[in-house]
């Protein structure tokens, strides 16, 4: 430890108890100990989302390394984003993997500043409420219950990185119908997770 | 980006369940971005929509990445807290000493050189020193080095006192971008006008300089953020004309430096108005910060 990092630094013991929204005002602090753990508690999920979309371990790795980064200089950005850390965390992962697959070039060249956030960083979401008693499966269930087609519409889009003219393209379908399907099957997987959400307290 | 600016209401609606997937073409996806920005709908369906996508990255079974990714990303961290600690220790040098000479400068400028007739006012009460130019005819030349040396003494203080907060994340770029506003404040034949914010920029103060370089400079403080999908565009105005002298984020740690390419032709005025990020061509909006050079 050098005197550069104490201004914003927390004891250790204080942080292990400190939400992730907490660890996320902190590392707007330059708390290189906030970030840690908010690494930490997070990249099992990031890894999963990027290696995932990019289909490519160690493009993943880098997408990793770029997206935590862009998290530590842009931390402030978060406090306007009205979303859980989580979200942030894991759109920004899901927006940096996304752009290596759509560019195919080395992620460092990527921008330095976060590109605005996504939509579901700027809206509320229901993260909030529902982290923690989440259980995987009705998630797996709830999207595997979904018409054919509007799951792989949704599939394409936020884990194969395609956009909606390349989802039309791919699938032989007009671009309404793409754009039909998705919204479809997100408000399904809405009202299928909410269901399954309320029978807990 | 600006191929088609003024999206509609339904038309964002439509766009809305790839937009919150993030699967928009980079330029759909800003004039989206755009539309929110002025749009005083709440565009619900967004959050609607937006609510679910956390529940397909967690539908994923968590992987755990190699340790070496945790330890590259805990070392680029340590490295860029260097790199920021020697910045803030650079700058607050470099502000802390030209606000002291300035300071000092600005006292014996104002207890030696000041007109018999003027009242006692404080060296940095520049609305006083305004309302009275006017009524006293053309303003003496040394009065613009008074007045820069004061704004830059006051703009100092104010700068360094926000870098011994510890919240500064002062860049290089910054740091040489001042050192080079005030070098050039300093240097003979240059022109120095402060800034006024009006509206909601009414916090703002600084100064712009203009030297015989070919680069003007500009520090402000106070500014508010612009908000999501614009950015601040400084203009020359020559009478009635408006040139762009650029757009510009704000620093981080309140104070802001901008470098402005100078411009041929005599500029009446800067101004900064707030305008779709990537800029204008030209105002859309009123200025909302002013620094004449007209007296």
């Amino acid at each position: 430890m050098n005197g550069a990092h104490a201004a914003g630094a927390a004891p250790p013991h204080e942080l292990a108890s400190a939400s992730d929204e907490e660890l996320m005002r902190r590392v707007a602090t330059a708390d290189a100990g906030a970030l840690d753990l908010l690494y930490e508690r997070n990249r099992a999920m990031a890894y999963a989302l990027a290696v995932r979309i990019t289909g490519d371990a160690a493009l993943a790795e880098d997408v990793l390394q770029e997206a935590f980064l862009g998290i530590w200089r842009n931390a402030s950005r978060y406090a306007a984003a009205r979303a859980s850390a989580r979200t942030w965390v894991l759109s920004i992962v899901h927006h940096r993997a996304v752009d290596a697959v759509r560019r195919r070039r080395p992620v460092s060249e990527l921008p330095d500043q976060e590109a605005p956030p996504p939509a579901s960083l700027v809206v509320p979401d229901t993260w909030e409420a529902v982290a923690g008693r989440l259980d995987r499966a009705a998630i797996v269930a709830a999207l595997a219950g979904l018409p054919d087609v509007q799951r792989e519409a949704i599939e394409l889009a936020y884990f194969g990185g395609l956009t909606q003219q390349e989802i039309a393209a791919r699938t032989d379908a007009p671009l309404g119908t793409v754009k039909s399907r998705v919204r479809l099957g997100l408000l399904a997987l809405r009202g299928a997770m909410a269901a399954s959400t309320t029978v807990e307290p | 980006m600006t191929e088609n600016p003024s999206l509609s209401c339904d038309a964002v609606r439509d766009l809305a369940p790839l937009y919150v997937l993030d699967a928009l073409e980079p330029a759909e996806a800003a004039s989206v971005r755009e539309h929110l920005a002025i749009c005083s709908d709440g565009h619900a369906e967004l959050a609607e929509l937006g609510g679910v996508v956390p529940y397909l990255a967690e539908s994923l079974e968590p992987l755990e990445p190699p340790a070496a990714v945790g330890e590259r990303i805990a070392a680029a961290v340590r490295a860029d807290l260097r790199a920021r600690a020697r910045d803030d220790t650079a700058a607050a040098r470099l502000v802390e000493g030209y606000g002291a000479a300035l300071a000092a400068t600005a006292v014996t400028a104002e207890t030696t050189v000041r007109e018999p007739a003027t009242p006692a006012t404080e060296p940095v009460d520049l609305a006083a020193a305004r309302a009275t130019r006017a009524a006293r005819g053309p303003r003496p030349a040394w009065r613009w080095l008074l007045e820069a040396a004061a704004v830059i003494a006051l703009v100092g203080v104010v700068g360094w006192n926000i870098l011994l907060q510890g919240q500064l994340d002062a860049t290089r770029q910054q740091a040489a971008l001042l050192s080079s506003a005030l070098a050039t404040a300093a240097q003979a034949g240059s022109v120095t006008a402060t800034l006024q914010g009006s509206g909601p920029a009414a916090a703002a103060s600084g100064f712009v300089v203009a030297g015989t370089g070919g680069t003007n400079y500009m520090v402000v403080s106070g500014l508010p953020d612009p908000g999501a999908g614009r950015t601040y565009q400084a203009w020359y105005l020559k009478g009635q004309a408006a040139v762009s002298a650029g757009t510009f984020t704000l620093g981080t740690n309140g104070v802001t430096v901008v470098g402005m390419s100078a411009t041929a032709g005599a500029v009446t005025a800067v101004a900064l108005t707030i305008e779709p990020t990537g800029g204008s061509t030209q105002p859309t909006s009123q200025p909302i910060v002013l620094a004449s050079f007209t007296g």
